[in-house]
């Protein structure tokens, strides 16, 4: 084997180990979190209002702390553009395409205020139940509760982030977005904040296993695009019994037309 | 069919044709609501709401999860 052949197996090899070990520091800090930090932070504060901004600020930082270890391990790389578009104080309907896995770590990083679905499971699984309840994230447990929910949340001035695909994209296809966001957008009136999200190369996407290592190191682009009113896009449509279709299907282009022939 | 059956169908037009405009004609037991109404999943959710305010009853949205039809929407409502 060449020398610079030996110097890309180690490379390999390393960002292997790398891997593990951030899946291994994801997991505990986790349990961390949720075992020791959350029910500090809930006997300290008793507002839940305000215990839940603390808790969400705690995991905003967990997930800073997460990614700049990923980061200092040389095992990802990303870039960020766009957010001198977000305007504080506005509540936004944060819709983003869904790549990889960690999309919404990349998300709660840089929106930590935000209301985000989780999955049924993770409200009701020991570990997460108490974190979740703490940060008040709304439960993906049934269809029409989350609608109410979210729009109810936007209503109250928060921002809310959904990834209308309501799963992670498959491979090499463009994101196909279920009406739901759409939905929640039209009927709460906020404006969308679009985020295209992007991985080069490509990796833990719906089809990778969690320990296939991509061929070189992965490089995330978030691109935070301009803020869209569904009002704008719709006219007076908005007031049509289609108009959370028409919005899903020029939301679905929109993420087609920027993500087109980086697949 | 009972007379609450007929009752719920009913019922059942008179939401379906306020709320999405659907002609009362083709609202029978065999419509199909996704492929002959025209209704989505979004649709669904409003129709379990309206039913919910209607009824005066709970409609847990599993129990819509093997509806298809009109038919089947109103052995749901008539079960409940």
């Amino acid at each position: 084997m060449s020398l610079r052949g030996h110097a890309a197996a180690a490379e390999l090899g390393w960002r292997w180990i790398g891997t593990a070990l951030c899946y291994a520091v994801f997991g505990l800090g986790s349990a961390v979190l949720g075992i020791v930090a959350v029910p500090l932070v809930s006997v300290a504060v008793r507002d839940p209002t305000r215990r839940a901004a603390h808790v969400r600020a705690l995991i905003g930082g967990a997930m800073r702390c997460f990614l700049g270890l990923a980061r200092g391990l040389r095992l990802v790389d990303w870039h960020c553009e766009g957010l001198h578009r977000v305007r504080a104080g506005e509540a936004y309907l944060i819709v983003a395409n869904h790549p990889t896995l960690i999309d919404a770590v990349f998300l709660l990083a840089q929106f930590p205020q935000a209301d985000c679905v989780v999955k049924a499971g993770m409200a009701r699984n020991p570990f997460t139940r108490h974190l979740v309840r703490a940060a008040d994230y709304i439960p993906n447990s049934d269809p029409v509760a989350l609608l109410e929910t979210s729009v109810e949340r936007l209503a109250s001035g928060r921002s809310l982030i959904l990834f209308p695909e309501g799963t992670r994209t498959a491979p090499g296809r463009l994101p196909a977005l279920k009406p739901g966001a759409a939905a929640v957008a039209v009927r709460s009136g906020r404006r969308c904040l679009p985020v295209v999200i992007r991985c080069e190369p490509l990796t833990l996407s719906k089809s990778d296993p969690w320990y296939r290592i991509p061929p070189r190191r992965p490089c995330f682009f978030l691109g935070v695009q301009a803020p869209v009113a569904p009002s704008a896009v719709l006219g007076e449509a908005l007031a049509s019994r289609y108009a959370h279709r028409t919005f899903n299907a020029w939301l679905e282009a929109y993420f087609a037309a920027r993500l087109e022939g980086v697949r | 069919m009972d007379a609450g059956g007929c009752d719920m169908l009913e019922r059942l037009r008179d939401v379906l044709a306020e709320r999405f405009g659907i002609d009362r004609g083709a609202i029978v037991d065999e419509a199909r609501l996704y492929e002959d109404l025209d209704l989505d999943s979004i649709d669904a959710v409003d129709l379990i709401v309206r039913l919910r305010e209607l009824t005066g009853r709970t409609v847990p949205p599993q129990a819509f999860r093997s509806v298809r039809t009109v038919g089947d929407v109103v052995r749901v409502l008539r079960s409940l």
